[in-house]
Protein backbone atom coordinates (compact mmCIF):
# COMPACT_ATOMS: atom_id res chain seq x y z
CA UNK A 1 0.00 0.00 0.00
CA UNK A 2 1.10 3.59 -0.26
CA UNK A 3 1.15 6.80 1.90
CA UNK A 4 1.62 10.15 1.71
CA UNK A 5 4.36 11.63 4.29
CA UNK A 6 4.50 14.94 4.89
CA UNK A 7 7.42 16.40 6.60
CA UNK A 8 7.22 20.44 7.96
CA UNK A 9 9.75 22.73 10.05
CA UNK A 10 12.76 21.35 11.42
CA UNK A 11 12.01 17.58 10.00
CA UNK A 12 11.46 19.15 6.25
CA UNK A 13 14.95 20.91 6.51
CA UNK A 14 16.64 17.35 7.68
CA UNK A 15 15.14 15.26 5.12
CA UNK A 16 15.14 17.88 2.55
CA UNK A 17 11.58 17.54 0.88
CA UNK A 18 8.17 18.43 2.27
CA UNK A 19 6.24 15.44 0.87
CA UNK A 20 6.84 11.56 -0.45
CA UNK A 21 5.01 8.75 -1.04
CA UNK A 22 6.70 5.57 0.21
CA UNK A 23 5.13 1.75 -0.45
CA UNK A 24 4.58 0.09 2.73
CA UNK A 25 3.69 -3.34 3.53
CA UNK A 26 -0.13 -3.85 4.28
CA UNK A 27 -0.70 -3.23 8.11
CA UNK A 28 2.14 -1.28 8.95
CA UNK A 29 2.20 1.12 11.60
CA UNK A 30 3.93 4.83 11.87
CA UNK A 31 6.22 2.83 14.02
CA UNK A 32 7.13 0.36 11.17
CA UNK A 33 7.05 3.52 8.39
CA UNK A 34 9.50 5.44 10.38
CA UNK A 35 11.77 2.95 10.46
CA UNK A 36 12.26 2.48 7.00
CA UNK A 37 15.68 3.59 5.17
CA UNK A 38 13.68 6.92 3.77
CA UNK A 39 13.57 8.35 7.47
CA UNK A 40 17.56 8.09 8.21
CA UNK A 41 18.04 11.63 7.70
CA UNK A 42 15.37 12.38 10.86
CA UNK A 43 17.11 9.76 12.94
CA UNK A 44 18.10 12.15 15.34
CA UNK A 45 14.97 14.15 15.19
CA UNK A 46 12.43 11.69 15.46
CA UNK A 47 12.33 11.50 19.66
CA UNK A 48 11.00 14.76 19.55
CA UNK A 49 8.76 14.43 16.87
CA UNK A 50 4.82 14.00 16.57
CA UNK A 51 2.41 12.29 14.62
CA UNK A 52 -0.36 13.13 12.33
CA UNK A 53 -2.55 10.63 10.51
CA UNK A 54 -5.23 12.14 8.36
CA UNK A 55 -4.87 15.63 9.95
CA UNK A 56 -5.31 14.16 13.66
CA UNK A 57 -2.33 14.07 16.28
CA UNK A 58 -2.06 9.90 15.94
CA UNK A 59 0.10 7.52 18.32
CA UNK A 60 2.94 5.84 16.48
CA UNK A 61 1.40 2.51 17.08
CA UNK A 62 -1.40 3.45 14.61
CA UNK A 63 -2.24 1.22 12.11
CA UNK A 64 -2.12 2.45 8.39
CA UNK A 65 -4.46 2.31 5.75
CA UNK A 66 -3.70 2.91 1.68
CA UNK A 67 -4.20 6.47 1.11
CA UNK A 68 -3.49 7.83 4.61
CA UNK A 69 -1.43 10.86 5.30
CA UNK A 70 0.79 10.94 7.81
CA UNK A 71 2.40 14.04 8.72
CA UNK A 72 5.92 14.88 10.96
CA UNK A 73 5.55 17.09 13.38
CA UNK A 74 8.23 19.15 15.47
CA UNK A 75 6.99 20.36 18.70
CA UNK A 76 5.22 23.49 17.16
CA UNK A 77 6.33 27.19 18.18
CA UNK A 78 3.38 28.90 17.02
CA UNK A 79 1.76 32.40 19.02
CA UNK B 1 -17.06 36.72 10.25
CA UNK B 2 -14.15 33.84 10.74
CA UNK B 3 -13.78 32.35 13.84
CA UNK B 4 -10.73 30.93 13.29
CA UNK B 5 -8.39 32.27 10.19
CA UNK B 6 -4.55 31.64 9.28
CA UNK B 7 -3.67 34.07 6.84
CA UNK B 8 -0.54 35.85 5.24
CA UNK B 9 -2.34 39.40 5.44
CA UNK B 10 -1.63 42.10 8.95
CA UNK B 11 -4.30 40.29 11.61
CA UNK B 12 -6.69 43.26 12.88
CA UNK B 13 -7.78 43.00 16.28
CA UNK B 14 -11.19 45.26 15.81
CA UNK B 15 -12.61 42.83 13.83
CA UNK B 16 -11.88 39.84 15.88
CA UNK B 17 -13.50 42.06 18.72
CA UNK B 18 -16.44 42.57 16.50
CA UNK B 19 -16.50 38.80 15.49
CA UNK B 20 -17.10 37.95 19.20
CA UNK B 21 -19.38 41.03 20.69
CA UNK B 22 -22.91 40.65 21.50
CA UNK B 23 -25.24 43.46 23.60
CA UNK B 24 -25.26 40.26 26.00
CA UNK B 25 -21.34 40.64 26.53
CA UNK B 26 -20.44 43.22 28.69
CA UNK B 27 -16.25 41.79 28.79
CA UNK B 28 -14.21 41.37 25.28
CA UNK B 29 -10.62 40.78 26.09
CA UNK B 30 -8.11 40.20 23.49
CA UNK B 31 -4.92 39.15 23.41
CA UNK B 32 -2.37 39.29 20.85
CA UNK B 33 1.05 37.72 20.55
CA UNK B 34 3.37 40.26 19.00
CA UNK B 35 6.79 40.06 17.11
CA UNK B 36 9.68 41.05 19.31
CA UNK B 37 12.76 42.35 17.85
CA UNK B 38 15.47 39.58 19.49
CA UNK B 39 15.52 35.93 19.19
CA UNK B 40 18.12 34.28 21.33
CA UNK B 41 19.92 37.41 22.11
CA UNK B 42 19.83 38.57 18.60
CA UNK B 43 18.41 41.00 16.87
CA UNK B 44 15.61 39.91 13.91
CA UNK B 45 13.45 42.29 12.01
CA UNK B 46 10.92 39.13 11.27
CA UNK B 47 9.65 35.90 11.80
CA UNK B 48 8.79 33.37 9.28
CA UNK B 49 6.01 31.23 10.03
CA UNK B 50 5.18 28.03 9.07
CA UNK B 51 1.74 26.13 9.01
CA UNK B 52 0.17 22.71 8.57
CA UNK B 53 -2.83 24.62 7.37
CA UNK B 54 -5.39 21.82 7.21
CA UNK B 55 -4.60 20.36 10.68
CA UNK B 56 -3.97 23.78 11.97
CA UNK B 57 -7.84 24.75 11.22
CA UNK B 58 -9.00 21.93 12.72
CA UNK B 59 -6.69 21.96 16.09
CA UNK B 60 -7.82 25.51 16.33
CA UNK B 61 -11.95 24.68 15.86
CA UNK B 62 -11.37 22.79 18.90
CA UNK B 63 -9.88 24.88 20.96
CA UNK B 64 -12.19 26.98 19.85
CA UNK B 65 -15.17 24.27 21.31
CA UNK B 66 -13.53 23.20 24.54
CA UNK B 67 -12.62 26.64 25.82
CA UNK B 68 -16.02 27.94 25.01
CA UNK B 69 -17.74 24.99 26.22
CA UNK B 70 -15.24 25.27 29.54
CA UNK B 71 -15.56 28.87 30.06
CA UNK B 72 -18.76 30.07 28.25
CA UNK B 73 -17.18 32.86 26.50
CA UNK B 74 -17.00 33.54 22.66
CA UNK B 75 -13.79 32.81 21.03
CA UNK B 76 -12.09 33.63 17.75
CA UNK B 77 -8.44 32.82 16.80
CA UNK B 78 -6.26 34.73 14.31
CA UNK B 79 -2.92 33.56 12.79
CA UNK B 80 -0.79 34.95 10.86
CA UNK B 81 1.99 33.10 8.84
CA UNK B 82 4.67 33.65 6.45
CA UNK B 83 6.77 36.75 7.24
CA UNK B 84 5.82 38.71 10.27
CA UNK B 85 7.78 42.03 11.07
CA UNK B 86 8.90 42.85 14.59
CA UNK B 87 6.47 44.91 16.26
CA UNK B 88 3.17 42.91 14.30
CA UNK B 89 0.57 40.33 15.94
CA UNK B 90 1.87 36.66 14.94
CA UNK B 91 -1.82 35.95 16.81
CA UNK B 92 -4.79 37.38 18.21
CA UNK B 93 -6.78 35.82 20.46
CA UNK B 94 -10.33 37.24 21.45
CA UNK B 95 -13.10 36.54 23.95
CA UNK B 96 -16.22 38.09 24.82
CA UNK B 97 -18.22 37.16 27.99
CA UNK B 98 -20.76 38.50 30.28
CA UNK B 99 -18.47 39.09 32.97
CA UNK B 100 -14.93 39.91 33.43
CA UNK B 101 -13.16 36.36 34.21
CA UNK B 102 -14.83 34.10 31.61
CA UNK B 103 -13.23 36.22 29.54
CA UNK B 104 -9.92 36.48 30.39
CA UNK B 105 -9.78 33.17 31.15
CA UNK B 106 -10.53 31.96 28.00
CA UNK B 107 -8.10 33.87 26.25
CA UNK B 108 -5.23 32.42 28.26
CA UNK B 109 -6.68 28.88 28.00
CA UNK B 110 -6.31 29.40 24.25
CA UNK B 111 -3.16 30.84 23.99
CA UNK B 112 -2.12 28.26 26.11
CA UNK B 113 -3.57 25.56 23.99
CA UNK B 114 -2.36 27.20 20.92
CA UNK B 115 1.18 26.66 21.56
CA UNK B 116 0.76 23.12 22.74
CA UNK B 117 -1.08 21.61 19.87
CA UNK B 118 -2.02 23.99 16.88
CA UNK B 119 0.86 23.00 13.92
CA UNK B 120 2.80 26.38 13.40
CA UNK B 121 6.11 26.93 13.47
CA UNK B 122 9.08 30.12 13.61
CA UNK B 123 10.01 28.47 10.75
CA UNK B 124 13.17 31.35 10.24
CA UNK B 125 14.00 34.54 11.09
CA UNK B 126 15.23 37.52 9.54
CA UNK B 127 18.06 39.37 10.88
CA UNK B 128 19.19 42.81 10.93
CA UNK B 129 21.38 43.51 8.54
CA UNK B 130 24.39 45.05 9.88
CA UNK B 131 26.55 48.18 8.33
CA UNK B 132 29.59 46.72 7.14
CA UNK B 133 31.58 49.97 8.67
Amino acid sequence: MKVTVLFFASAREAIGMSETTITISSGASIEVLIASSEFEPLTALLSSMRFALNEEFSRRDAVLNDGDVVAVLPPVSGG
Amino acid sequence: MDKTRITSDALNSAELERIVSSRERGAVVTFSGVVRDREQGAAITAIVYEVYEAMAYKEMAKIIEAVESETGAELCIHHRVGEVPVGEASVVICAASEHRPEAFNACRMAIDKLKVDVPIWKASFIAAVRSPI
